[in-house]
């Protein structure tokens, strides 16, 4: 299982916390896909607490993390 | 005037004398004088920061006065920049300014931090915030990094060779959720205090976080050290 952890305004319509069946070779777009988040709105994703690209390959039982983009002052 | 242990009475149980010493001879420089910086550099004022250098180039609009300290009807189209050293000289006048009416660049950046012990980042573009954390890194000088959208907020120490900025827009983002959802007043409140917490804690060398970033969800009152330690930026 993977654990997909939403921050943010990803949590608008969605839970805060998303456990997903785990497949072989996925990767952070087969996370984003399922979700409805597009790429471009991604400004952060970590595995496991470390920062990640989303085409990296994900392993059973990691924790995910995702935030858009804040940029206001 | 009053003198400094009756000015800063009700700080000394939470900042000591030693500490206060310290903040007396140090030179902050925040960049950006609106929403976060309004409540930054009030914030550095009253707890006693020997000198401000602030920055800023833009002018206070109708749609500020529902967030940025320094915006009343009265400074409406008036000067960001003039308005905040109005406000400290007000405040507290033992603090030295320096005002500097600029629109902070790659090129300008060296010369406006130089000098600085600490510097506070308060703009509103991702691409100032990002290169200010490279001239920061690059001149050995510690940086505090805010960046506020709608109810959320997040900051972080960044210090050189440790960079967290950069790592936080990862798909080149020109705006944040802000752009959508703007900012309600207590989002730059409660983020400018934190920063301003923040910015005390590193110049004490207390304890705070490095290697990440907090994430500040004000829908759910919730503040989280979100750790990004093993990045290759």
């Amino acid at each position: 299982m993977l654990e997909v952890r939403l921050f943010a305004t990803f949590r608008e319509g969605r839970e805060k916390i998303i456990m997903m069946e785990y497949q072989p070779g996925m990767t952070g777009y087969d996370i984003i896909t399922p979700l409805g988040i597009p790429e471009e709105e991604v400004a952060i994703f970590l595995i496991n607490g470390r920062h990640s690209k989303l085409h990296a390959e994900l392993e059973d039982g990691s924790v995910l993390a995702l935030f858009p983009p804040v940029g206001g002052g | 005037m009053s003198s400094p242990q009756e000015r800063y009475k009700r700080n000394s149980k939470t900042i000591s004398l030693e500490e206060q010493q310290v903040m007396a001879g140090t030179t902050i420089t925040v960049i950006g004088c609106g929403g976060l910086g309004g409540f930054i550099i009030e914030g550095l004022a009253r707890s006693g920061v020997g000198t401000l250098r602030l920055v800023d180039f833009d002018t206070f609009d109708v749609s500020n006065l529902n967030r940025q300290l320094f915006a009343t009807e009265h400074t409406i189209g008036a000067s960001k920049l003039k308005e905040a050293v109005h406000r400290v000289q007000a405040v507290n006048s033992t603090v030295q300014i320096e005002a500097i009416n600029a629109k902070a660049d790659l090129d300008n950046l060296p010369q406006l931090v130089q000098g600085s012990h600490l510097v506070i980042d308060a703009v509103d573009s991702i691409e100032v915030k990002i290169w200010l954390e490279q001239i920061c890194n690059k001149m050995n000088i510690p940086l505090i990094y805010g960046a506020i959208g709608g109810k959320y907020g997040q900051m972080a120490v960044s210090l050189p060779g440790k960079p967290v900025v950069a790592t936080l827009y990862q798909n080149g983002q020109k705006h944040g959720i802000e752009k959508e959802l703007g900012n309600p007043y207590y989002t730059p409140c409660v983020i400018g205090g934190m920063m301003v917490k923040l910015a005390l804690d590193v110049l004490f060398d207390a304890d705070y976080e490095t290697g990440g970033f907090y994430f500040i969800d004000l829908d759910s009152y919730m503040i989280n050290f979100i750790s990004t330690k093993g990045d290759e930026v």
